[in-house]
């Protein structure tokens, strides 16, 4: 009975299974053959995403391609909350929150949100393996925590040339939104672009093809070429600090203008600020005073006036000219010589000289108003020189029809004006130039990132100032001050300057005595070359500009008649020879191959210059710090030694030969 | 054709039925060969969703190794008369029953669960080998039983018999092996001549203990019959893998991407697309065209195995074919429901197909013992 009953059995049991086939089938009719075009375009959806890259910004280098701001790229830390189990969000904060040194209520509520955010932007490497670890150790999901390469703006001298350069802030791509200095002129420039691109994404966020070079390439911002020069620049802004400490001044201003070119070759704003950090700083601290500040000018004024008294005839060369022993009643305003200088009837450079307000002073009186001040606009005063930067003030230049009785007197001696730093060394370099204004300028070369150039600035006269025979005179009176008047200091053995101190009293202060000293030269003076004026703001102690201002400019002309290796223009017996600058390398001691790399130590930088350091650096994570310049002289860590936890180091540049092989610590 | 066989047994006694000769003049070629074509196939997949994966695109050629391990095992037990050694399955079923709770104290722990022994660099599933044990255990003791089963007295001990080893896999935790010891048992019953009435008693009572028994699945496990029972519940996880299988396979249309074209495996997002989900990567790969195919051999297969099964005289043999074909038959069920939101997900492999190796050798046992069941079909 049992046997007879078996094959219907097996017949029903095995129908039964394979109805079940038959719903199998049913099912795969469902999905296969009507479902087949919306699940084809889900799986489309799902693995062709459209891929952004970010841009990267240009570089920034001097007019001998020196980098002055470059980007790297970092990583940027990104969860995806819906990827993460809600049992294990607390403990992977916690775990987050010592590593990012965010505090872990912060971390968890991002992650408690639904879309992807960002945790922490640009973080080490080394902080980047900690983070894929303990994701591992959770046992999270690739797409979970991930990251996102974005760029970092470095500049690699610190708060040298900061106030010219600029800064960058965040934005979606990382440091690429420049508001300020050449940053925010040049932005759109540096900038590069985002591109869009169509790729394979894994199920691990990994993109399957690989961008194409052009694509990438096309992202890359425009590469700067500055007129600024690095070591001229380091060379300023060294002799306007150590001054600044030896004065105890509150500011100071120096630049260095190519007379011929009106190329700016250094641009320098004391106290300045450290770009990393720039947010930490007053905005106060932070503008450009050679562009943004206009001052009272004081004696260095006496140029001008001079240049249009010659100019227009209303004195001659050889006029005698009645100083009245340092004071006199002019238009009913009683004016002195300064320093006590007592002088009778004297030749009219000799007014020069020895700055004589009383003699200006009585010469601007012979100056028709209208001319006056149209000789004034013809020297740039008033009007912004239009250089390429962002915040350029205009200064200040009163029209004529609200001039007093008092204003021809001040004006001659550089009162009642305000001249910003730039307009005083560009209307100087243009008197270097026979007279002839040039536009003032900073950016020489925009470059793509293949290094072709693109754009191309080439010198642009502007309107002639005075005649080249005035111009000629005015460099003699100039090159006297430093022979034999209150510019003495300023003597380099060997060469043949010339320029013109001033003292400005600050008007606005009644009851303090703050002064401005200021100094413009034009050098050699028998062909210049190089413009220069620098002025130091409130000095405590001496405040003369001859004591101040002048041996300040002369270290700084002494370094750069060096760096040009211009030939001396008197042959003396006695003559010194100029030491050689000592910041910048001899070509022969500069190390050339990269230095040689132990996976997990501080590599051995000695030698580097800057830019062969920058190269070398590129594949380490932490900060970089330099100090100095020319070329690697010290390093802290030293070299070998065990690179863990290391956020930044630091390295000194200085004359080759002098590298501290001794291994102490910096 | 019949006759002749028997005659040239009885008279000649040229080759005996243990003996090689016996074996290869015997054997079903036609059954051996469309496993074969299904490991073949199983070969093809595998390569096709993993050989642009790091660590794993070996995977194919592993399971080439492991296919011909198996055809050595298919052969010695086609050799094997079980008709003569099937009073040794008790001492076997003991070493079985030892060897799952030995997994308790030596196992090696993968993804959470105690289902493995580590021999050098080979892992075993002893679990693997029970299925078979259990089957042919049950197969002799029902073959004993000589009138129908009507009393519930009746059932308790091929119920405890088949019980025990799968509470010991349950609680590995290994819930899709240990869920297919259920269905097996009430086949095999059913078969054996159980009555209707006890089997939907043993329906209800299974019924009874799965919903009792859900407040204490884990939470992955209530996730999964979650996503089954309601489509458009996609916690986090668990709609995931799901979700990304129906694409695979509904993506693949009529003919498919075609082979190492399927992006749904190589972007990643089909998870286990050489084991589990090895069905929605053929879909994708194959199309519809291919899922049929391997559907169409599968029947095959299953056809040709049962053969004996209503011509063999001898009730052991009758059982331990189906049982084995049942076997078979509800991993095929339970791994293509899952992957077509048919069933829940119980992470069960496709016989033959899906790549690992204990799980291969298990089924080239599975036919060998249908052969040699088939070739003595005359003799028991």
């Amino acid at each position: 009975m049992l046997q007879k009953g078996y094959k219907i059995r097996i017949l029903i049991v095995f129908i039964v299974l394979f109805l079940l086939f038959m719903a199998v089938e049913a099912r795969l009719y469902q999905l296969q053959i009507s479902s087949y075009g919306y699940l084809t375009r889900k799986a489309q959806e799902i693995h062709v995403k459209r891929r952004v890259i970010n841009p990267f910004r240009g570089e920034i280098v001097d007019r001998n391609g020196n980098v002055l701001a470059v980007s790297t790229r970092l990583k940027s830390l990104y969860v995806n909350p819906l990827a993460i189990p809600s049992e294990k969000k607390e403990e992977l904060a916690k775990l987050l929150s010592p590593v990012l040194v965010i505090p872990p209520e912060k971390i968890q509520a991002r992650l408690e949100g639904k879309s992807h955010v960002s945790l922490a932007r640009k973080i080490s490497q080394d902080k980047a393996i900690q983070v894929d670890e303990i994701r591992k150790n959770l046992k999270l999901i690739s797409n979970s925590l991930y990251f996102v390469e974005e760029s970092k703006r470095l500049y690699p001298l610190g708060r040298t040339l900061s106030p010219v350069l600029g800064y960058t802030t965040i934005d979606d791509s990382g440091d690429n939104r420049g508001i300020f200095g050449l940053e925010l002129k040049y932005n759109d420039w540096l900038s590069g672009k985002y591109e869009k691109t169509v790729s394979h994404r894994t199920a691990l966020h990994q993109y399957l093809e690989p961008i194409e070079q052009d694509l990438l390439e096309s992202t890359y911002g425009s590469r700067l070429i500055l007129t600024i020069d690095q070591t001229l620049q380091y060379i300023v802004e060294k002799a306007l600090r150590s001054s600044l400490a030896e004065t105890r001044a509150d500011s100071a201003v120096g630049l260095l203008q190519d007379v011929k070119t009106g190329e700016i070759l250094a641009l320098c704003s004391l106290p300045s600020f450290d770009p990393d950090i720039f947010h930490t700083y007053d905005a106060e601290l932070r503008r450009n005073r050679c562009i943004s500040d206009p001052i009272e000018p004081g004696s260095v004024m006496k140029i001008f006036t001079a240049a249009i008294l010659l100019d227009t005839g209303l004195v001659r060369m050889d006029e005698i000219i009645d100083c009245r022993m340092g004071h006199a009643v002019l238009d009913g305003r009683s004016v002195w010589d300064a320093g006590g200088h007592k002088m009778g009837r004297v030749p009219f450079p000799e007014t020069f000289y020895f700055s004589s307000n009383v003699a200006f002073c009585s010469l601007g009186l012979r100056i028709d108003p209208i001319i006056y001040y149209s000789y004034l606009r013809a020297f740039g005063f008033g009007q912004k020189t239009g250089i390429d930067l962002p915040d350029e003030s205009a200064g200040i230049l009163y029209p004529v029809s609200k001039w007093t009785k008092y204003s021809r007197t001040s004006l001659a001696m550089g009162y009642e004006i305000g001249i910003t730093p730039l307009q005083i060394i560009a209307a100087i370099s243009a008197l270097g130039n026979r007279g002839q204004r040039m536009q003032p300028y900073l950016v020489r070369e925009i470059q793509d990132a293949g290094g072709h150039v693109i754009q191309s600035f080439k010198p642009r006269e502007k309107f002639r100032m005075v005649s080249p025979q005035t111009a000629d005179r005015i460099l003699g009176l100039m090159e006297g001050v430093v022979v034999q008047g209150t510019g003495k200091k300023a003597m380099v053995s060997g060469y043949r300057i010339g320029g013109k101190t001033g003292t400005t009293r600050k008007s606005n202060k009644k009851d303090e005595r703050e002064y401005i000293a200021g100094f413009a030269a034009l050098f050699p003076i028998e062909n210049p070359r190089i413009a220069c004026y620098i002025a130091i703001d409130n000095p405590k102690g001496a405040y003369y500009a001859s004591d101040v201002a002048v041996p300040v400019f002369r270290e700084i002309a002494r370094q750069t008649l060096s760096h040009f290796a211009i030939p001396p223009s008197i042959a003396t017996e006695k003559m010194q020879v100029v030491e050689p600058v000592e910041t910048v390398a001899p070509k022969s001691m500069v190390r050339k191959e990269a230095p040689q790399v132990l996976p997990g130590q501080m590599p051995d930088f000695s030698g580097l210059t800057m830019k062969e350091a920058l190269k070398a650096l590129r594949n380490y994570s932490f900060d970089v710090r330099f100090v100095g310049s020319g070329v690697v002289i010290d390093q802290s860590p030293k070299p070998a030694a065990a690179l863990t936890d290391l956020n930044e180091c630091v390295l000194v540049f200085g004359k080759p030969g002098a590298i501290n092989l001794s291994g102490k610590e910096l | 054709m019949t006759s002749r066989k028997i005659t040239s047994y009885i008279e000649g006694k040229k080759s005996a039925p243990g003996s090689i000769a016996f074996t290869l003049k015997n054997m079903d070629y036609l059954l051996l060969l469309l496993v074969m074509t299904v490991t073949g196939l199983g070969v093809i997949v595998i390569y096709g969703s993993t050989y642009s994966i790091p660590g794993l695109r070996e995977y194919a050629w592993k399971q080439v190794v492991w296919g011909g391990i198996g055809l050595v095992f298919f052969l010695a037990l086609s050799l094997l008369d079980l008709s003569k050694v099937r009073h040794l399955i008790w001492p076997v079923y003991i070493l079985v029953i030892l060897s799952l709770v030995l997994l308790f104290f030596m196992g090696l722990k993968v993804k959470g669960a105690r289902s493995w022994y580590a021999v050098g660099t080979i892992r075993i599933q002893p679990s693997e080998f029970a299925k078979i044990v259990v089957i042919i255990c049950l197969a002799y003791y029902l073959s004993h039983i000589e009138r129908q089963m009507t009393r519930i007295r009746d059932i308790v001990a091929p119920a405890l018999l088949v019980g025990l080893p799968s509470a010991l896999i349950l609680i590995q935790p290994d819930f899709g092996t240990a869920s297919l010891f259920f269905p097996i048992l009430l086949i095999m019953l059913y078969i054996a001549g159980c009555s209707k009435r006890l089997i939907l008693l043993l329906i209800l009572l299974a019924v009874w203990i799965s919903l009792s028994a859900y407040p204490f699945l884990k939470p992955y496990q209530k996730a999964r019959i979650k996503v089954f029972l309601n489509p458009g519940y996609e916690s986090k996880w668990h709609g995931y893998n799901i979700r990304q299988a129906e694409i695979s396979l509904g993506s693949g249309g009529i003919r498919g991407k075609g082979w190492k074209q399927g992006t749904q495996t190589q972007l990643r997002f089909l998870p286990e697309r050489h084991t589990d989900f090895i069905f929605s990567s053929l879909g994708e790969q194959f199309g519809i065209v291919g899922c049929l195919s391997l559907l169409f051999l599968y029947t095959f297969i299953v056809l040709r195995s049962l053969r004996p099964s209503i011509t063999s005289l001898d009730r052991f043999g009758q059982l331990t074919i189906t049982g084995l074909v049942a076997c078979f038959i509800i991993h095929i069920i339970f791994n293509i429901g899952m992957s077509l939101r048919l069933l829940p997900v119980t992470g069960l492999p496709l016989p033959l197909f899906s790549y690992g190796g204990s799980f291969l050798l298990t089924n080239y046992i599975i036919f060998g013992i249908i052969e040699s069941i088939y070739m003595r079909k005359y003799l028991y």
